[in-house]
């Protein structure tokens, strides 16, 4: 059986080596009121598929007026106009997958590479 | 009958019918300690397992995204990184048995789930080479693969899910 974590971990072993490439993008992103974005959005297309990645806050309730922000990773499919069309269910791999995005597309490793070599 | 007997007689009677009585008091505060002590037992089960819960899971938790996050880094060059992986697959082990004494009984599904793909690792050889030739008869070995790994991983980043949750209701539970 197939299932979400065996696609992260796909995806994030041609994130490492290099096969997949992520994009940081602009586009607006509505987000339920009781939830804010705490990272750069990433995107990456796979045969005509556009996935989005990104970290947000959300209020864990804890009484009826007493809450904690807790913060999660989200990956989802979207369209063409970046509207979701499916989002995929949360599991601790998403976090795997967004440190080594994060760390890819933030050229860490060519300028560590480049500044101990001279 | 003498009146002195028949009142021997009665006071025998109504010592027989006390002691009666006294016997089943007896017999039902017995049986209520009884129940008193296996309630008292699973409340202690319980509290220690809290404290468990409270004073170890944050090191497990923080021990198990590492192995997390290590083996699915290892996992881009499978080949080159098998050792390394067999390494941080058997380090899980005293990581999971200190967590068990945290995790309640409905708990453990996944747990279990883990628990069985990491004990392979004692019989898990780099190639099919390195298998002696007894093990090979019997089919009693486990090799080092794509699949191997990739199962670890899930079950392993599944488990760190439900700990999660696991531990947002304690969170819950602690602000009522």
């Amino acid at each position: 059986m197939i299932n979400n974590t065996d696609f992260v971990f796909k995806l994030i072993r041609e994130t490492k080596n290099d096969i997949l490439t992520w994009e940081i993008v602009k586009h607006a992103l509505e987000l339920p009121h009781d939830e804010k974005l705490t990272s750069k959005i990433y995107t990456l297309e796979i045969k005509d598929k556009k996935f989005r990645l990104y970290e947000y806050q959300y209020k864990h309730y804890v009484d009826v007026d007493e809450w904690l922000w807790n913060q999660r990773k989200r990956l989802e499919l979207i369209d063409g106009d970046n509207e979701r069309l499916y989002e995929f269910e949360y599991d601790y791999s998403f976090n795997d997958l967004f440190d080594i995005v994060t760390k890819k597309t933030s050229g860490i490793d060519d300028f560590l590479h480049d500044f101990l070599s001279n | 009958m003498k009146p002195e007997v028949s009142i021997l007689v009665e006071i025998k009677s109504f010592c027989d019918n006390i002691s009666g009585v006294l016997e089943a008091v007896g017999f039902i505060l017995g049986f209520l300690t009884f129940i008193g002590v296996v309630l008292n037992k699973k409340e202690i089960k319980k509290l220690n397992k809290k404290n468990f819960f409270i004073n170890r899971m944050p090191e497990n938790l923080k021990d198990l995204k590492s192995a997390s996050s290590k083996i699915v880094s290892l996992s881009s060059n499978i080949e080159e990184n098998k050792d390394k992986i067999l390494v941080e697959i058997s380090i899980l082990s005293p990581i999971l048995k200190s967590l068990k004494k945290s995790l309640q009984k409905e708990d453990l599904e996944h747990f279990i789930l883990l628990n069985n793909e990491i004990r392979k690792h004692k019989f898990t050889y780099l190639s099919i080479d390195n298998v002696v030739w007894f093990r090979r008869v019997v089919g009693y070995y486990n090799l080092l693969d794509d699949n191997y790994v990739r199962n670890v991983y899930r079950y392993l980043t599944i488990l760190i899910t439900d700990i999660e949750n696991i531990n947002k209701d304690f969170k819950k539970d602690l602000g009522r």
